[in-house]
């Protein structure tokens, strides 16, 4: 076991799964030589090479393209995608083909490929530099939808996801690459759909993932001093979901707020707070709640967006006028 | 703006040398010239009968039918190895087949049934077979292009000697993917061959209304790869081009664009009564029907019997009608069938 950070963990990831599999490789802008924008690539070129860690122009529809083209050419493309904001340039080929090539073609053709991409907001980054996407991605069948909040879900949810045979959308989050954490050494894997409960509670169920999970657990530290005993959950993957974990708590606690740093209106939470509806109504106390992004493009001004995020005072709130 | 449509490509001479066609006119024994003709008629029946199916109801949604064109999927892919991969678009039916694809399997998929080479779950425009190395028809216009280069990739990265040969029409050439899909072939040197099915209508449109080159093998020359122009309506001229660009492609010396002058002789789509073309200009292009004109040479140079002809056209008839029968009493999806294939991993 080592405290490493999430970047470091990422990278850990990747240099054990090109290392296993001969049939993976990472393709992306400055993946290479700059060592990635985030540097989560960062030494790979080195040690495996060019043809392995492969440098693109800026053609992010050909690029993702091109990965789902050697996917179905029997490699195992780790496509990375400089931020989640320019990966809306390739949205065609991703809903398009890559979820769907399996389904249409009768089953006889797959795309087993990992899309990385970082996305989030908080550093006054600007409208077209900060989104959170994934319900774009949960909106369509036929790829999967990761969120790791940890380091150590980092390594293991993406070294899954390089193994699996489907497309993933493997979401990173811009604030998280510096947060360290213990990561078990060697061939760690964590499984897609499998939720964590990351800290128990019988008051509120905090349900959460990617950067919204810091700021759920900082909420529950600060609920505790007020005598309410919040859970929180971290629900790692969005597709495949684990809502069993979820119903199991909202039935202990009968109380439930979601938290995502996606846009309030059709955001991924607002599918989760549906769910919970139907199959657990009965044991709610209170309607379910959700603290998310404001509908509104990301300010520049440090202000203006910090109020526009999801922060754990909002969760608090929430949470005090449900109790 | 012109109006004048594409009566005067007929008579316009093609910057291609014609030399490597008549090369391979003289080099092919009876046998391959034979099966070059009786390719291009089969796919010529198959549409005709997808044609009448269609209008009595047993295939649905949209259907582009190939007629027409059959020169060039024939002759491009006679010219490929087996393995080599072929990538296609929604109007595919005539490269599927030309890869080998079985008449009754392409049929069944059009009734929707679960024989159909995609389960019935794909239809007209999203064929495929693994084994053939046929990977896909899309209906995204441009869409397979990236497909092909990653493909292309793929080859390269494990040291195959296989080439990727991907068709598109002409409508495609305005789309981003076209133009990041030749400038990243031949970058990396990618083993693909591009070949653009210039069949002047990108569905209602001219393409002198679409695009400002009009002719559209010269947009090889910024993206640095060889580019021709074929007589597309010529098996053997289509034949010997991709011969040369497959073997370039094969050696490393990276991707080619082949433009393929050519007509559809139908509507864009069975929905389209082609208005926006004259009764004339379709006639004139029917008079270079490709496997009449393949029909006319092989007698012309004796180089089979009409006997032998007449045999071929016959067993193509019959496999056309056992197609029909094998799709029309082959099963429907079960329901339970909706759900699956969403995931590979389930």
């Amino acid at each position: 076991m080592a405290q490493i950070t999430y970047r470091e963990a990422l990278n850990q990831a990747l240099r054990e799964e090109l290392e296993r599999d001969e049939r993976v490789f990472i393709m992306g802008e400055e993946v290479g030589y700059f060592g990635g924008a985030f540097k989560v690539t960062d030494g790979l070129l080195a040690v495996f090479g060019e043809k392995r860690v492969r440098d693109t122009p800026i053609s992010e529809l050909t690029i993702v393209g091109a990965g789902i083209g050697a996917a179905m050419g029997g490699l195992k493309p780790i496509v990375e995608l400089m931020t989640v904001n320019f990966g809306l340039l390739a949205m065609d080929q991703i809903i398009n083909n890559a979820a769907k090539i399996h389904y249409m073609f009768g089953g006889h053709a797959k795309v087993p490929m990992v899309i990385r991409a970082p996305q989030g907001a908080g550093h006054q980054l600007g409208a077209q530099h900060s989104q959170s996407l994934e319900a774009y991605f949960l909106h369509c069948p036929g790829v999967r939808v990761v969120l790791p909040a940890t380091p150590s879900d980092a390594k293991g949810l993406l070294k899954s996801s390089v193994r699996r045979d489907d497309p993933v959308i493997f979401l990173e989050h811009e604030s998280l690459y510096g947060v360290k954490g213990e990561v078990p050494d060697a061939d760690y894997l964590v499984p897609l759909g499998k939720a964590n409960v990351m800290r128990a509670g019988k008051d509120v169920t905090l349900i959460s993932y990617s950067k919204c999970v810091y700021d759920s657990m900082a909420a529950a530290d600060a609920l505790e001093n007020q005598g309410i005993d919040a859970e929180v959950i971290d629900l790692r993957s969005l597709n495949p979901l684990d809502i069993d974990t979820v119903l199991e708590s909202v039935r202990k606690t009968g109380k439930a707020i979601v938290i995502y740093e996606g846009w309030r209106t059709g955001g991924a939470g607002a599918e989760i707070v549906a769910q919970i509806q139907e199959a657990a109504f009965d044991h709610l106390d209170a309607p379910v709640e959700r603290v998310a992004t404001l509908d509104t493009p990301i300010p520049y001004n440090a202000r203006l967006e910090r109020a526009a995020l999801p922060s754990p005072a909002q969760i608090i709130e929430v949470a005090e006028r449900m109790l | 703006m012109a109006l004048s449509g594409a009566g005067g490509f007929g008579s316009m001479a093609l910057e291609r040398d014609k030399h490597i066609a008549e090369r391979a006119l003289l080099t092919m024994d009876e046998t391959q010239l034979l099966d070059l003709y009786r390719s291009m008629l089969l796919i010529r029946r198959f549409e005709e009968k997808t044609a009448e199916m269609y209008a009595r109801g047993k295939i649905t949604g949209f259907c582009h039918l190939y007629a027409g064109e059959e020169a060039v999927a024939v002759g491009a892919i006679s010219a490929l190895y087996d393995k080599d991969y072929v990538l296609s678009t929604y109007r595919e039916h005539g490269h599927c087949l030309a890869k080998g694809a079985s008449p009754r399997v392409v049929m069944a998929e059009l009734f929707g049934k679960a024989t159909g080479i995609s389960r019935g779950h794909g239809g007209s425009m999203h064929l495929f077979d693994a084994n053939l190395r046929f990977m896909g028809g899309y209906a995204i216009v441009g869409g397979g292009l990236p497909l092909a280069a990653g493909l292309g990739l793929s080859v390269m990265y494990k040291e195959e000697p296989e080439v990727v040969c991907c068709f598109f029409g002409d409508g495609a050439l305005p789309q981003g993917a076209f133009h990041e899909s030749l400038n990243l072939t031949s970058l990396w040197k990618l083993p693909v061959v591009f070949i653009c099915e210039n069949n002047f209508y990108g569905m209602g449109t001219l393409v002198q209304n679409a695009i400002c080159q009009e002719e559209l093998y010269r947009f090889a020359e910024p993206y640095k790869m060889p580019g021709v122009r074929v007589d597309g309506m010529d098996v053997l001229d289509v034949y010997g081009a991709v011969t040369e660009a497959a073997a370039r492609a094969r050696e490393g010396d990276g991707p080619s664009l082949i433009e393929a002058v050519t007509y559809r002789f139908r509507g864009h789509s069975m929905s389209d009564p082609a208005e926006y073309r004259s009764r004339r200009e379709e006639r004139i292009w029917q008079e270079r029907d490709p496997i009449k004109a393949l029909h006319r040479k092989i007698l012309h140079d004796r180089r089979a019997t009409e006997a032998r002809l007449d045999e071929i056209d016959a067993e193509v008839a019959a496999a056309i009608e056992d197609a029909v029968k094998f799709a029309e009493e082959s099963p429907e999806p079960g329901l339970d069938q909706l759900g699956k294939h969403v995931y590979a991993d389930e």
